[in-house]
């Protein structure tokens, strides 16, 4: 069903930046004792965008544009919205049970929340340079201010600025790169660009031009947490609100792979595609290894959390080293690689999430994120230990969860590249056996440890609800991935100007 | 002596545009780099805000009369007031000139020389378009003699084909705008 | 006079292009070297800067406006940014009590 008609590519920006306003006027005229009015109209916006997304977007219709193609409404687009409306509703949820521990600026934070959520919106369907740079500066801004936002907690604010610094690092990189795009086409437009390297004919471009694309790719790789542009994730996953990080690790990385996959698939062609697939091989391995050796000897759950994504984004890297070289060059390995990555950021903000919201309740009721007090979960709070051991053995990759589909549809595309992929599927299985050990080395804690403080810790009705929705979809997108995958792979194959 | 004036006025006819250019281009790089290395931080910060308002005369001589106005209000009178008001509100204490660790010089080359490499690659393999000066511009119709500049141009531009970024720039806004306000407010933590 | 002024090369666009590159160089040792939070702040800017003068250039070389516009919606980034930096800035020095980069480095592992 196709509720907006001509405007569909706008249809979620506008409702959820309303959305933000609204709940800022809710959060003006709501007395103190009343603020939990806040977070329902937050939720309730979250929802419709949600319902809208899912259920008012076709997602097999024409590309539209608006705005003389500022705005494209593709397949991938919709995917991805789909995957931040997810992301943002439950984001929403999450803030909702953490938000008793801000005493002030209830009205504040949802609003960044939504107002983030719009700039991600926004990232997912831009369709040229001058909308991608303010889209992506309007996420990073928002989170900018979410990480400080508990402003008494020095970690807290110490996490906003090491992600201010960074982020603006990266902002500057991504302009000047947009400079020497503009400069090397004449064009700000993602079509502009295609259109210029089809002009080469297979020609390599021009230097300014691969500088311009190396420095965008570089600026990205700071939003997806790739090496060498991870130095932040760790601290500003401990520092952050739990609510926060967890939003930031869904919504950043799969901000930035919208804008990389958008970029790739514009530029992929016969002068350029040997070099971007030496380029991402050799950072998905470099981030692979680095993540996952990292994580090994973390005490702190957020922290361990934190180095374990940016493993994750070496995972995502291989379905674009999916490229693959050019006499193996197969568009349906390439196509099958965006697929994968689709499914991938889907089945990761789930299981993020699943993750994040037992981090929440744990230090609401504990005031701790360390490992060592997760000792014996399992017999105070048995649903949580549960929640925690799915979403982390999603995260490891184990099967029939929905982790598992997306790590085999990642090394599946990789292995479609033939020979010159060997190298990456063996990295790739390696560091899931390392993932494996540290993610089981939190659950033997949780079962097997004695607890240090044996009180049981009490869920509600509504929190637990939430809990068992988020397990049953990390199963239903394991073992039923049926569907979801279609979507992804016609999105992808569009994308690529691949023939269903 | 007369002869020597009309020698010296065809000069600067042919060389003002270049000595313009080297001129600004020093003061630009130079307070740069003074902004960069200076220990007060008020220093770097009047340095800088001389470096922004010679970049604004670089867009003027670029012919982008429309940029060179926002750079000067923007940069010089927003961005860098308010970073003098930063100084003011954080600078009661003597600033500390800490030393700068092996670690952090290693790191910092590590990421320095790569782009620097980067950067002196793309501009030596690259045939730029070199442009004279004077026959570079897309010299806008002069209506009834009057040069009309670039700023309805772009305000029409703005207004059509950018409207989408130029609506969501407005919502970038107010974000930076509650954000500001709730971290810096002060009152009750 | 006139011979010293004619071995100056005529200014071209990539004169220009040139100067941004330097910069951006400059902002970024700046960036990556200095310690005090307000001194990366402003080479960050100058950084940006630099970026918004490469596209007015570019702008000149291709006869279309559409570098201006770009360097328009970068100025409002850049102004927005340094006003939630400078609040964040504010907040910490008001935790920590001073706002070197190690006031901003606590956490370790």
């Amino acid at each position: 069903m196709d509720i907006a008609g001509p405007f569909a590519p706008v249809l979620l920006e506008t409702l959820s930046a309303c959305g933000a306003g609204a709940v800022l006027l809710v959060d003006l005229f709501t007395p103190e004792a009343r603020k939990s009015r806040v977070g329902a109209a937050s939720l309730a916006v979250t929802a419709i965008l949600f319902l809208a997304a899912w259920f008012g977007m076709e997602a097999g219709g024409e590309t539209a544009t608006l705005f003389g193609g500022s705005l494209v409404l593709d397949g991938m687009a919709v995917f991805l919205k789909r995957t931040f409306a997810t992301a943002g509703l439950l984001a929403v949820l999450a803030a909702i049970r953490y938000e008793d521990r801000l005493p002030r600026g209830r009205g504040e934070f949802h609003f960044l929340l939504l107002s983030a959520l719009t700039g991600m919106f926004l990232v997912s369907s831009v369709g040229d340079l001058m909308s991608m740079f303010v889209s992506l500066e309007l996420v990073t801004l928002s989170f900018f201010i979410l990480a400080a936002f508990r402003r008494e907690r020095p970690e807290s604010v110490e996490a906003g600025l090491k992600l201010l610094v960074l982020g603006s690092l990266a902002a500057a990189f991504v302009l000047f790169g947009t400079a020497f795009l503009y400069g090397a086409t004449g064009d700000l437009t993602f079509a502009g660009l295609r259109d210029h390297l089809a002009s080469l004919r297979g020609a390599p471009p021009s230097r300014d031009l691969l500088l311009g694309l190396l420095f965008v790719l570089l600026g990205l790789g700071f939003k997806i947490g790739m090496v060498p542009m991870q130095v932040w994730v760790p601290d500003v996953y401990q520092g952050a609100p739990a609510p926060v990080t967890a939003f930031l690790a869904v919504g950043s990385k799969a901000a930035g792979f919208a804008l990389v996959l958008r970029l790739v698939t514009t530029v992929a062609g016969p002068g350029t595609k040997d070099s971007l697939q030496l380029l991402f091989t050799a950072l998905a391995f470099a981030t692979l290894f680095y993540g996952n050796l990292a994580a090994i000897p973390q005490t702190n759950v957020k922290r361990l959390l934190g180095y374990s994504s940016i493993g994750h984004c070496g995972y995502l890297l291989m379905g674009l080293a999916a490229l693959g070289p050019a006499s193996y060059y197969d568009e349906s390995a390439a196509a099958s690689g965006a697929a994968a990555i689709l499914f991938y950021l889907l089945a990761y903000a789930l299981t993020t999430f699943g993750a994040f919201l037992v981090v929440i309740l744990f230090s609401a009721a504990t005031g701790s994120d360390e490992m060592d007090d997760y000792a014996g979960l399992s017999r105070r709070s048995p649903l949580l230990a549960a929640s925690l051991t799915v979403a982390l053995l999603s995260l490891a990759g184990v099967p029939p969860l929905a982790g598992f589909f997306g790590k085999f549809m990642l090394m599946r595309s990789v292995a479609l590249t033939g020979p010159a992929g060997f190298g990456l599927l063996v990295a790739g299985a390696v560091n899931v056996v390392i993932g494996l050990y540290y993610y089981l080395c939190l659950v033997k804690r949780m079962y097997v440890h004695p607890p240090k403080d044996a009180s049981p810790l009490p869920v509600t009705g509504p929190t637990a609800a939430l809990l068992y929705a988020l397990t049953a979809a990390l199963l239903i997108l394991g073992i039923f991935p049926g569907a979801f995958v279609t979507l992804a792979s016609d999105a992808a194959r569009a994308a690529f100007g691949v023939g269903g | 002596m007369a002869e020597l004036l009309g020698k010296l006025t065809a000069a600067m006819g042919t060389y003002g545009p270049a000595v313009l250019f080297y001129g600004v281009a020093g003061l630009v790089l130079a307070s740069a780099a003074y902004a960069v290395v200076a220990k007060k931080i008020d220093h770097s910060a009047f340095s800088l805000m001389a470096c922004f308002t010679g970049v604004a005369a670089l867009y003027a001589m670029l012919g982008s009369d429309f940029l060179a106005v926002t750079q000067v209000i923007v940069y010089v009178g927003g961005i860098m007031i308010l970073i003098v008001f930063g100084v003011l509100l954080t600078d009661r204490l003597p600033v500390e000139y800490r030393q700068i660790s092996r670690e952090t010089v290693v790191q910092g080359l590590a990421v320095a020389v790569p782009v620097m490499a980067a950067l002196v690659w793309a501009a030596a393999g690259t045939s730029w378009p070199v442009v004279a000066e004077a026959a570079a511009a897309a010299a806008p119709p002069a209506a009834g003699g009057t040069d009309p500049g670039t700023t309805a141009a772009i305000g029409k531009l703005l207004l059509t084909d950018y409207l989408f970024p130029f609506e969501f720039a407005s919502v970038l806004l107010l974000v930076a705008l509650v954000g500001a306000a709730r971290m810096a407010r002060g009152g009750a933590k | 006079m006139t011979p010293l002024l004619a071995a100056l090369p005529p200014v071209t666009v990539q004169h220009y292009l040139l100067l941004s590159g330097l910069l951006f160089a400059v902002g970024l040792v700046g960036v990556l070297f200095r310690r005090n939070i307000i001194i990366v702040l402003m080479c960050l800017e100058l950084m940006l800067s630099a970026a918004n003068l490469a596209f007015v250039a570019f702008s000149r070389v291709h006869g279309n406006l559409q570098g201006q516009v770009m360097v328009f919606f970068s100025i409002a980034v850049a102004a927005a940014e340094a006003a939630v930096a400078l609040s964040i800035i504010i907040a910490l020095y008001r935790a920590r009590g001073g706002v070197d980069v190690e006031d901003a480095a606590e956490m370790k592992g």
